[in-house]
């Protein structure tokens, strides 16, 4: 069967409370005038001045973009699942772009792999459970992300920013062809809370 | 299940300015089925159920007047176990979205969504047999594929139910599938005469399958020659979700106890409310278990 191609992190569950079959979601301001697209799924970072932005692969990530809470596209102010490059509110905070994340810590989110695995057997995939891998961004599609995870680079390096947790619905998948749904978690989590140092 | 379905997500429905809603038809898609024309459908009382594969006693022996007749046994095969398994899926939505949203009828319809995924999934399942019918990580409870040359029968034997050299579609193919199919052993090791009742194939070779059963003569001979495969009434199949390849097929028989779907549970489905979030949550899930007990019912062509 053919592997369903999906774009991004797409939350699936909490990590340590098993039975809250909700998301947590925070609202964050985006900069003004901010140059990179926003798309439901793309994994962001909080900045010193306050603001979200983009992660790259490599970041401490703060949460996954889940919609844009609102923003004002030239003429009103709307919602929408994206946030278009260079949107502008300029001084006026009424219509400040703002962000509906979900904070990855303890959060449990599906991310297709961008290539096969080598081998594609079962015992393949079962050998880097509990490896690190990192995400690489890609192409978005209407308002979702293009993000995949770089399967290829699979590793114990712990500066890669993902966990591998698990395989989900092992006998629905086809292990040996792109596209694989892997179930991660992340490791390098920007999280105030905890002291972490913000990204720049 | 992925994130909550918000006013943001789904900002295009808040204001009645749509046409269509164009989506995936949800309508009969339990009664549209493929998998129920391929698979015996039944239920399973408990967590698990074992099949049980028992032979014997084979043929009865010639005495001679006055001597004692000879004492048979059975023999105990291969036991199947069908653990039940479940499948679900749960979406929400905000209570915003709920009240705003002007096409909720056709853009949320979560209800039969739900249960269209959970019937597609089935057939994605019960597919997955045909996809991985040579594939030696997916055994039955004799230890091989379901179609293996190393079929046991029980007391010692072995019987194959896949073709030694693999055919593409063809009358010829057909024939040899009929034939092998009646040869094949019974429980107790003895010719059992079953019959092919069933075509199943990918969705490529609808066209050949067409040609080769409703042909009234024989094209390669010039048409002079009767099609003998026309008229017995096989149903040919055509299995949606049987990607794996395009050139493989099987033909479903008599036997009995061949490929299985059980039920534990038939899909079920709940609606309830996050009073802090005020999210409304809609679940679904089935149970049910698939595989097969004797691999008699089905005949492949690894082509």
């Amino acid at each position: 069967m053919a592997n369903r191609a999906l774009g991004g992190f797409r939350w699936v569950g909490n990590a340590v409370a098993p039975s809250v079959a909700e998301p947590p979601i925070v609202i964050r301001p985006v900069a003004d005038d901010f140059a990179v697209q926003l798309s439901i799924g793309d994994p962001v970072k909080l900045i010193s001045t306050g603001y979200i932005e983009d992660a790259d692969p490599g970041d401490d990530v703060f949460g996954i973009f889940a919609g844009a809470e609102q923003y004002f596209d030239g003429d009103v102010i709307r919602k929408g699942g994206k946030i278009p490059a260079d949107t502008s509110y300029d001084t006026n905070f009424a219509r400040q772009t703002l962000a509906r994340i979900i904070p990855v810590r303890d959060q449990l989110f599906d991310c297709d792999a961008d290539t096969a695995l080598t081998g594609g057997a079962w015992s393949d995939w079962l050998a880097i459970v509990g490896e690190n891998v990192e995400w690489q961004t890609g192409t978005a599609v209407g308002d979702h992300s293009g993000v995949t995870l770089d399967i290829s680079g699979h590793a114990t390096t712990n500066t890669f920013s993902v966990r591998i947790d698990s395989i989900p619905n092992r006998d629905m998948q086809d292990l040996a062809a792109a596209r694989v749904k892997v179930r991660c978690k992340f490791n390098l989590v920007q999280d105030v809370g905890s002291g972490a140092i913000l990204g720049t | 299940m992925s994130t909550t379905i918000t006013t943001s997500t789904a900002y295009r429905t808040l204001k009645a300015t749509i046409d269509s809603v164009i989506t995936d038809n949800s309508d009969s898609v339990e009664s549209s089925l493929v998998c129920k024309k391929f698979m015996i459908s039944e239920t399973m009382p408990d967590a698990y159920v074992d099949d049980l594969e028992v032979g014997g006693p084979g043929l009865a022996t010639e005495r001679n007047e006055g001597q004692a007749l000879d004492v048979m046994t059975l023999y105990e095969g291969a036991q199947t176990r069908y653990w039940s398994r479940k499948f679900g899926l749960i979406m929400e939505i905000t209570e915003e979205l709920d009240e705003d949203g002007k096409y909720n009828d056709r853009y949320l319809k979560i209800s039969r969504r739900m249960k269209r995924a959970i019937f597609k999934t089935l057939e994605q399942d019960c597919a997955n047999i045909l996809n991985r019918a040579a594939n030696s990580a997916y055994v039955g409870g004799d230890g091989v594929s379901l179609a293996s040359a190393s079929h046991t029968i029980p007391g010692g034997g072995t019987f194959s139910n896949t073709l030694a050299t693999p055919a593409s579609p063809s009358r010829i193919a057909l024939i040899t599938v009929v034939q092998n199919v009646s040869i094949l052993p019974g429980h107790d090791g003895l010719r059992e005469g079953y019959k092919v009742k069933k075509i199943v194939h990918p969705y490529t070779q609808w066209g050949v399958w067409k040609g080769i059963l409703g042909s009234e003569k024989v094209p390669e001979s010039g048409n002079n020659e009767t099609n003998v495969v026309n008229g017995m009434g096989f149903e040919p199949i055509m299995v949606p979700f049987w990607d794996a390849s395009d050139t493989n097929w099987g033909a479903i028989t008599d036997a009995d106890d061949g490929l299985k779907l059980k039920w534990k549970r038939k899909p079920k489905s709940r609606t309830w409310y996050e009073e802090a979030t005020e999210v409304i949550k809609h679940g679904s899930s089935a149970r049910w278990a698939r595989g097969w007990s004797n691999a008699r019912g089905f005949y492949f062509s690894n082509a």
